[in-house]
């Protein structure tokens, strides 16, 4: 029997490590707790051989000439927070050349609390480590440093092929559901081993159908986290899109999949997802793999009714995504009680003066630590309301 | 390093959980040690090569008697006194120790040996399910316990394991899933908590 002082410290602590997944959405008052990074350490990533950073409090400004290094910096703070990359590169793409691996290491405050977070990439994996404390599984460092982007390649995630927008989902709530994390690993697998059974010769139906129940299971799951995500994301949109265009539209966004017509519960959706496979069973055995489910799933985007995903201008594509970026810091700030670091890439390139004067206070006002980069010359115009630093040849001048 | 050496660590390395330095150790203690322990160690593992099958009724591990013309029945298969009328569906045998332990138990056992896994080319053949079949089919069981684990092979095993055994008009049950026992229900994690909603039962 544990007693009740050692449970009340256990649970101030896992309260305090931002355990995103275990938290019910919060109500704050006026004060929100800040999510901030205090120092920074690369190793052997992309084109630094080795840097030590620290961070000063308020908004960072990177500024250096093309290929100086500001992108992969704050690649490097994404990585550490979803364990990936948002340029979709392969992990050993990262390692800087003629080195074996990477290593990342950052200490961010949330509030007055430190976290330490290391990750490290050997040619057989990675590892990721909390406070020195080396994690079982890599899934344990998500969450711990809320982050959000904006880049170049966001363009990608609106107009580019299905799976950028699933990624898009994933990655926004991998860091604040560990439930959803863990039935991501339960679909994976099971749908290897179905399609595995699918593929067999000769086919035995009942040893597909029987992974139909644990594939279901996990599909249910992750498709009531990804709609109530979406959801959330859809109700500020029209309104943020309107503050950074100052003109008014309508932005929709809708979770795409064969059972969405239907809007079961979770638990419905269970049954219904089984029913789905039962009726696609030949499809699914004349192609040798589960044609239906979460993995083929689509985020529909609208703008005043016509579909972003095709016809509409980068200009309208770009925007909608800041727009979508936007709402997904002010999810991450409800769904954890905590504002997140903000990571703008470039954006004097990606968008006009104008929008960029639109863009820019409308994101001040919702995270504390800004983290930016810019071309010298467009540092000026982005009226940086904290430090620069300059950046060259992968080294960082204070 | 001599030829006899280099040969017993090779064989040591192929153990589970024995890696090359785990293997160096206990090639080096048993150099020192007296020659009786290696032998002991030696003796063991042929007895068990040689003694010990896989019971012929249940999957279970058995001991072989010296009569090679009778077949390989477990401890529990053989027993009388057990309960003719359940039977429990398990993996592994060390399974069936663990139910053994809790003494909740006192019916019949079946072991699969495995998992579905068509990835690794396992499926209703390698698990020997028409053995299985055949035998619920023989004999007169009320119940059919499926106590594989709640993961996601073990839900697709006694997926299949239903469609197989229902034609034969038996009770099939599956274990719980939710809480255990002593958890708090605070640090129970969302898929746990909602397999225990839905799986509560009266209170009497």
């Amino acid at each position: 029997m544990r007693n009740a002082v050692e449970a009340s410290l256990d649970y101030g602590k896992r309260r305090g490590g931002c355990k995103a997944s275990v938290l019910p959405r919060r109500r704050w008052g006026c004060y929100t707790p800040s999510m901030r990074l205090k120092s920074l350490e690369l190793d052997h990533f992309r084109i630094y051989e080795r840097l030590r950073l620290e961070l000063p409090p308020g908004e960072v400004c990177l500024a250096g000439a093309n290929a100086a290094g500001k992108t992969s910096l704050l690649e490097a703070v994404y990585y550490l927070a979803t364990a990936r990359s948002f340029r979709f590169a392969e992990d050993r793409d990262l390692v800087r050349w003629g080195a074996q691996g990477f290593g990342l290491r950052a200490a961010a405050l949330r509030d007055d609390e430190e976290t330490r977070l290391a990750l490290a990439y050997r040619s057989g994996g990675k590892t990721a480590a909390v406070d020195g404390e080396r994690c079982p599984r890599l899934s344990s460092i998500l969450g711990r440093l809320l982050t959000c982007c904006f880049t170049v390649e966001d363009l990608d995630t609106v107009r580019g092929a299905a799976g950028r927008r699933r990624r898009f989902l994933d990655l926004v709530l991998g860091q604040v559901s560990q439930s959803y994390t863990r039935a991501m690993g339960e679909l994976r697998d099971c749908l290897r081993q179905r399609n595995a059974a699918l593929r067999a010769d000769p086919l035995d139906r009942a040893a597909v159908t029987a992974w139909d129940r644990p594939l279901s299971r996990a599909a249910a799951r992750i498709i009531e986290l990804r709609r109530a995500a979406v959801d959330e994301l859809a109700a500020p949109a029209p309104q943020i899109f309107a503050e950074i265009t100052a003109s008014r539209h309508d932005l929709r966004l809708d979770y795409e999949g064969p059972l969405e017509e239907t809007r079961l519960g979770a638990a419905d959706l269970e049954e219904a997802f089984i029913e789905l496979l039962r009726r696609r069973f030949e499809r699914d055995r004349r192609r040798g793999c589960t044609t239906a489910g979460p993995h083929r799933d689509d985020l529909a985007l609208r703008l005043d009714g016509n579909d972003l995903r095709r016809y509409a201008s980068r200009g309208q594509q770009r925007l909608a995504m800041v727009a979508l970026r936007l709402a997904e810091a002010d999810f991450l700030h409800q769904r954890t009680g905590t504002r997140p670091i903000f990571l703008l890439d470039d954006v004097a390139s990606e968008l006009d003066a104008e929008t960029t004067a639109r863009v820019l206070p409308a994101l001040r006002s919702r995270v504390d630590q800004l983290l930016l980069t810019a071309l010298p010359q467009d540092v000026g115009d982005l009226s940086v309301d904290g430090t620069v630093l300059s950046i060259d040849g992968g080294r960082v001048r204070q | 390093m001599v030829p006899s050496l280099k040969r017993l660590l090779a064989a040591l390395r192929r153990l589970p959980g024995v890696g090359a330095k785990s293997a160096q150790r206990i090639g080096y203690h048993l150099l020192r040690a007296e020659k009786s322990e290696s032998y002991e160690l030696a003796r063991s593992i042929v007895n068990l090569a040689e003694r010990v099958a896989l019971c012929s009724i249940c999957g279970n591990i058995a001991e072989t008697t010296a009569d090679e013309n009778r077949r390989p029945v477990c401890e529990i298969c053989s027993d009388p006194e057990r309960d003719e009328e359940r039977l429990l569906i398990v993996e592994e045998p060390y399974n069936v120790e663990s139910f053994e332990r809790t003494g909740v138990f006192n019916g019949r056992y079946h072991v699969l040996g495995g998992l579905f896994d068509p990835l690794a080319g396992i499926g209703a053949e390698e698990l020997g399910l028409d053995k299985l079949r055949r035998r619920i089919a023989e004999a007169a069981y009320n119940e059919i316990i499926l106590a594989t684990s709640p993961t996601a092979a073990g839900e697709a095993t006694a997926a299949y394991l239903r469609e197989l055994l229902e034609p034969l008009n038996v009770r099939l049950t599956r274990i719980a899933v939710g809480l255990s026992a002593g958890a708090d229900v605070d640090y129970a994690d969302e898929v746990s908590l909602r397999l225990a909603v839905e799986g509560r039962r009266e209170m009497h």
